[in-house]
């Protein structure tokens, strides 16, 4: 009995290593699977990238791209860990300040000199880094060698202030339009907080939302231009990390933030604007709730957040009750305010900037966003060229417009359609892109990031002095900077 | 060769045998990576293993010295002295009221329904509780703030509020029976002999006095260990305070788990996360180390 059942084993053993070398055999003949992770919990954006996989992978067979989402809380951490482990998907969605730290730590692809060569799928001709947009790619070249990119922008992101039309006119309140001040934003929110309203809503709470930091390089912008175009060496319209660097250590004329007129004004502007930005702003991820409810007539508005709030406005419910509390009304985003040399607070105050040039361009964030970047170990694989050749069909005019009409996502290729939902957030005419960030960004360490929000949180819940907070942000950029001198031998 | 081959039959290998896959693994999962994250925090390292590539240097104890001249570093151990004797207070009295309780239920199956109660939420994801808590607090939706709301009161932001973030996060967890306290004092007051409650009763004590003549001093084995358990829980713990507010408002939660964890994920800066570690590994066995020596069991036996 015993024998007979060994048997059978054998012979069931013998089976399925037969079966199991048949179906690899089979599968090798598939097509190659390329695994494309990101993270987040915008739905829209994840159907757009499916349905940029489907149509890929309808256009050949030799590869299939699978999308991979994963948790946006952990996503760092996961990426850190199998870029270190060799065993990453093949391509990861990042950004400039973890592709410079990967790419230092050699665990990406250099892509230049792809991207030296034409896009097959860009009718121009033209090499693929020049059917990017203005300075998007530029922006994010390898930190610490300019001609290498470890990473390549599939949109970008701009912030405006999204306005509730239907709340102001009920309210007997013209509505604004592009070219509004501050003072034009304070008086609109005067009449709103007298009918019981808080104006405004802002989410500061953790620094992935760091929504202030926007303001501050806004506003610093325009107070500190000329100082910004002296900064801006290679003159390209961007102070990228070495001429930062520069600013910081030169032997002449230095940039102090610790005595700086200009920071010290706009933050003590941005401390008596905190005022009204409604209670929990340090506690706060998200302002779109309170704004979808029509409880607060704005709120300071990421081109991110359009599709959810769109999402939300498409499923309303005109009787909006406790299952869905949500009904459609109609909203604008406009630019921020600009500032003038005296800014209207209330009837008893107002805040003149000592710098402030009139007649200046506005300063429009737009930042390259929604980057991806290609491990080493795939790079090893024979899987690169198919690799490769998604990226560029993703960055193609056609896809690009694909993911802006499906995800309300903001182009940075040449020549392609918006949503029209996003025309509020393309820059607007007389408006220029901002060429230097004041808040330790993109210098390749978080933790330095993290200390610039802390310590304007500090800062504007009296924790810390306007004194105090200008040198602990000069020092920490004094720390960073002379550390990348250092770790690059950088010297002028 | 004949005395070795009887000193092979004479040593019983299978015990060593048996024991060494656990070794092994315990060697790569536990001890390599103490002993590396010890070698490496005398570093300048940016993670990577390959030599070409990334920051690997040796610099000494210059990582400890910034770190005991680093302000955030000395806030983040002052935050984890609060949340530590606050946790021990809570972990001490709460679970052990709770036990006393469902000790005292006679009957058997009510006294096991009461257990499966308390046990039961523990299969509740803790970052479940955590958001849910996120919410109880939030300024505009929170049931805190609309309760307030409906006493005609102002609305607080306890979250958002240096003076009020670290009590908020304390009472997280609300109240506070944690499962696998609950069942360790349960099994200590198990294991008390009936036989001296009993000779206790009929002396005369009343049931507080026999809860703090015998129960409580018999039972010092068990808050020794639910001590010791809290001190390194609480040291260790980051996960509530990055998701709930990220250490902050400014530096007001944050603890050294955070640090490291920021140190190393955000910053690259693994020497560095690797000297905070030590750290609190040092102190962790020192905490461990005195709890030992101020609680002897024996006595208590």
């Amino acid at each position: 009995m015993l024998n007979k059942i060994k048997k059978i084993l054998a012979c069931v053993l013998v089976v399925a290593s037969v079966v199991s070398m048949a179906v690899k055999a089979i599968d090798n003949t598939k097509a190659k699977q390329i695994v494309l992770s990101f993270w987040g919990t915008n739905l829209p954006y994840q159907f757009a990238l499916e349905g940029v996989a489907e149509q890929y992978n309808e256009l050949q067979d030799e590869y299939e791209v699978v999308i991979d989402k994963q948790d946006a809380g952990n996503y760092r951490t996961w990426m850190g860990a199998r870029l270190a482990g060799g065993n990453a998907s093949d391509l990861l969605a990042t950004t400039i300040v973890y592709a410079n730290t990967d790419a230092s730590n050699g665990y990406l692809y250099d892509l230049s000199k792809h991207l030296n060569e034409p896009n097959p799928y860009s009718e121009s001709g033209r090499a693929w880094k020049d059917d990017f947009a203005g300075t998007y790619l530029t922006q994010v070249a390898y930190a610490n060698d300019t001609s290498k990119f470890y990473c390549v922008p599939t949109s970008t992101v701009s912030v405006r202030i999204a306005i509730n039309t239907d709340i102001l006119t009920e309210n007997g309140i013209e509505i604004p339009t592009k070219d509004w001040t501050f003072s034009d934003f304070r008086r609109i929110s005067e009449k709103l907080e007298a009918k019981g309203y808080t104006a405004l809503e802002i989410a500061n709470a953790k620094y992935i939302n760091y929504m202030v930091s926007w303001m501050i390089d806004i506003m610093m912008s325009q107070l500190k231009y000329d100082d910004i175009t002296s900064y801006d060496v290679n003159e390209n319209g961007q102070v990228e990390t070495e001429e930062i660097v520069r600013a910081f250590t030169m032997e002449e004329n230095p940039l102090n933030l610790s005595n700086d007129t200009d920071l010290k004004e706009v933050m003590e502007f941005l401390k008596i604007w905190s005022k009204y930005w409604g209670m929990g702003f340090n506690s706060r991820d998200d302002t779109s709730e309170n704004f979808l409810r029509q409880t607060v007539p704005m709120m300071f508005c990421g081109s991110w957040s359009v599709s959810g709030v769109e999402l939300t406005l498409n499923n309303e419910n005109p009787e909006a009750d406790k299952t869905n509390p949500y009904k459609a009304f109609n909203y604008i985003s406009l630019p921020f305010p600009r500032l003038e040399k005296e800014n209207y607070i209330d009837a008893e105050s107002s805040y003149t900037f000592t710098n402030l040039k009139s007649g200046l361009p506005l300063q429009e964030l737009g930042e390259p966003s929604g980057c991806f970047c290609i491990p080493k170990a795939t790079a090893e694989s024979d899987k690169i060229d198919g690799v490769i050749d998604f990226l560029q069909f993703f960055t193609s005019a056609k896809m690009a417009g694909y993911m802006a009409k499906a995800a309300f996502e903001i182009p940075v290729i040449k020549d392609v359609e918006v949503n029209e939902k996003m025309y509020d957030y393309l820059a607007p005419e007389n408006s220029e892109s901002i060429r230097m960030r004041f808040n330790l960004l993109n210098l390749s360490d978080g933790v330095a990031e993290e200390y610039h929000f802390k310590q304007v949180q500090m800062y504007l819940i009296d924790e810390i002095s306007l004194k105090a907070f200008c040198k602990n942000i000069q020092n920490k950029y004094l720390e960073v900077t002379e550390l990348l001198k250092e770790d690059n031998g950088w010297e002028w | 060769m004949e005395s070795r081959k009887n000193i092979f039959k004479k040593v019983n290998f299978a015990p060593y045998i048996m024991i060494l896959p656990i070794m092994v693994l315990l060697a790569i999962f536990a001890f390599y990576p103490l002993a590396l994250s010890i070698i490496k925090s005398t570093y300048r390292w940016s993670g990577t293993f390959d030599n070409d590539t990334g920051i690997n240097t040796f610099i000494g104890f210059k990582n400890y010295v910034e770190l005991f001249s680093d302000k955030i570093f000395l806030e983040s151990w002052l935050n984890t002295l609060f949340f530590v004797f606050t946790g021990v207070a809570v972990n001490l009295v709460f679970p052990f009221l709770c036990a006393l309780l469902i000790f005292s239920i006679k009957n058997e199956k009510t006294s096991y329904r009461w257990r499966v109660a308390f046990v039961a939420p523990m299969v509740v994801p803790s970052m479940v509780v955590f958001l849910l808590w996120q919410f109880i607090y939030d300024v505009d939706v929170g049931v805190i703030n609309n309760v307030l709301k409906l006493l005609n009161l102002s609305k607080v932001d306890l979250l958002g509020r240096p003076e009020s973030v670290k009590w908020a996060i304390r009472f997280m967890g609300f109240p506070w029976v944690g499962g696998t306290f609950l069942l360790v004092y349960i099994a200590g007051l198990s294991s008390i002999d009936n036989s001296l409650r009993e000779a206790a009763r009929i002396d005369g004590a009343s049931p507080l006095r026999t809860i703090l003549a015998i129960d409580i001093p018999l039972s010092k084995p068990q808050f020794k260990m639910v001590l010791t358990l809290s001190v390194i829980g609480e040291i260790q713990d980051f996960v509530k305070i990055q998701t709930v507010t990220e250490g902050g408002p400014g530096y007001s939660s944050y603890v050294p788990g955070l640090y490291m964890y920021k140190m190393a994920f955000d910053s690259n800066e693994y020497g560095k996360a690797c000297a905070i570690g030590v750290t609190m590994l040092i102190v962790m066995l020192l905490v461990s180390f005195a709890i030992n020596k101020l609680f002897k069991t024996e006595s208590a036996d």
